[in-house]
């Protein structure tokens, strides 16, 4: 069965396209290694984006599964499995934030927590703040919203964001400086329920 | 609407916090993940069968696929056609061109095109 690679010696050092390859190739155990070493970043990206744990949660199946899909016809060395993964899980995550902003899902529409400790205040205020920031991405051009969203929430550099988005480093710069714009304005629009000082 | 300093400074904050989210996948999640692998995975040899199949496809691929293989085809037996029984016409074109042409019959005693009347001689 494992006749690519040994996945049991030191599956780290394999890279995710090895790993994708063996899977298509049948290894039972690829599945395993990949997930554990995609799922969570996956995940992250998608909580980030969405603020929004179930959504975000169809959101990594869904791209896990486009990456099982795809694994019989990936070629070695044409991408990073990595890449493709930022670029699906943002496609995708706008897709939400398109459909959340039609529906006009707001932030008086979120269930609070029932937790009344002290500090439970804060913690929902933070919560609150991050949805809004989710929110107000939706406002943005799918393009700019995702091109903020890779620079600003997962830290990615210009010329990282323009191999995931097919487009040069420059265009990267002005779409991120533009979203951050519109995105700054959107927020301003929600200050009070952001719970800012006016003065 | 006008955007201060201010607005960028709580942007940039609010921007931070949301970098530093971290949830982790819960095990749902992950039975859910594995689940479709194994739904989805591709029974084993099935790759390198299609693969093998394929071995030979880099020299159809060349020349254009199988409709351009048929046009090969046709041009190489329509040369052969005319190497072996050469129309008047060229044989006196050559004869133009080149100076002499010298016919040589391979199989002398055989009539190929079995033209010849059965009732003669």
């Amino acid at each position: 069965m494992r006749d690519m690679i040994d996945l049991s010696s030191d599956a780290d050092q394999i890279p995710d396209s090895a790993l994708l390859v063996a899977y298509a190739n049948g290894d039972p155990a690829a599945a395993r290694d990949l997930s554990a070493r995609l799922l969570p970043r996956v995940m992250g990206q998608a909580v980030r984006m969405l603020q929004d744990r179930a959504e975000a949660e169809d959101v990594a199946q869904e791209a896990m599964m486009r990456l099982w899909k795809i694994a019989p016809d990936w070629r070695q060395g044409e991408a990073q499995v990595s890449t493709w993964l930022y670029r699906v899980v943002a496609n995708l995550c706008t897709d939400r934030l398109r459909r959340r902003k039609r529906g006009g899902v707001g932030l008086d529409q979120i269930a609070e927590p029932a937790d009344t400790a002290p500090g439970a205040a804060a913690v929902i205020q933070d919560e609150t703040l991050l949805r809004a920031l989710s929110d107000a991405l939706a406002q943005l051009p799918d393009r700019q919203a995702q091109a903020v969203a890779l620079r600003h929430l997962e830290g990615l550099s210009n010329p990282e964001i323009a191999a995931i988005m097919d487009i040069s480093p420059r265009a990267v710069e002005s779409l991120t400086a533009r979203g951050k714009r519109a995105l700054s304005a959107a927020l301003a629009d929600q200050r009070e329920a952001l719970g800012y000082d006016d003065d | 609407m006008m955007m201060t300093e201010r607005d960028m400074n709580d942007l940039d904050q609010l921007l931070n916090a949301a970098q530093r989210t971290a949830v982790p996948a819960s095990d749902d999640l992950m039975a859910r993940v594995l689940a479709d692998a194994a739904a989805l995975q591709p029974a084993p040899g099935t790759i390198k069968q299609q693969q093998r199949a394929s071995r030979i496809g880099w020299l159809r691929d060349l020349i254009g696929g199988w409709p351009a293989w048929s046009g090969v085809l046709a041009a190489g037996l329509t040369g052969l056609w005319v190497g072996v029984a050469p129309p008047a016409g060229v044989e006196s074109f050559a004869a133009t061109m080149i100076g002499t042409t010298q016919s040589v019959t391979f199989l002398p005693e055989t009539d190929l095109m079995l033209f010849e009347d059965p009732t003669d001689g």
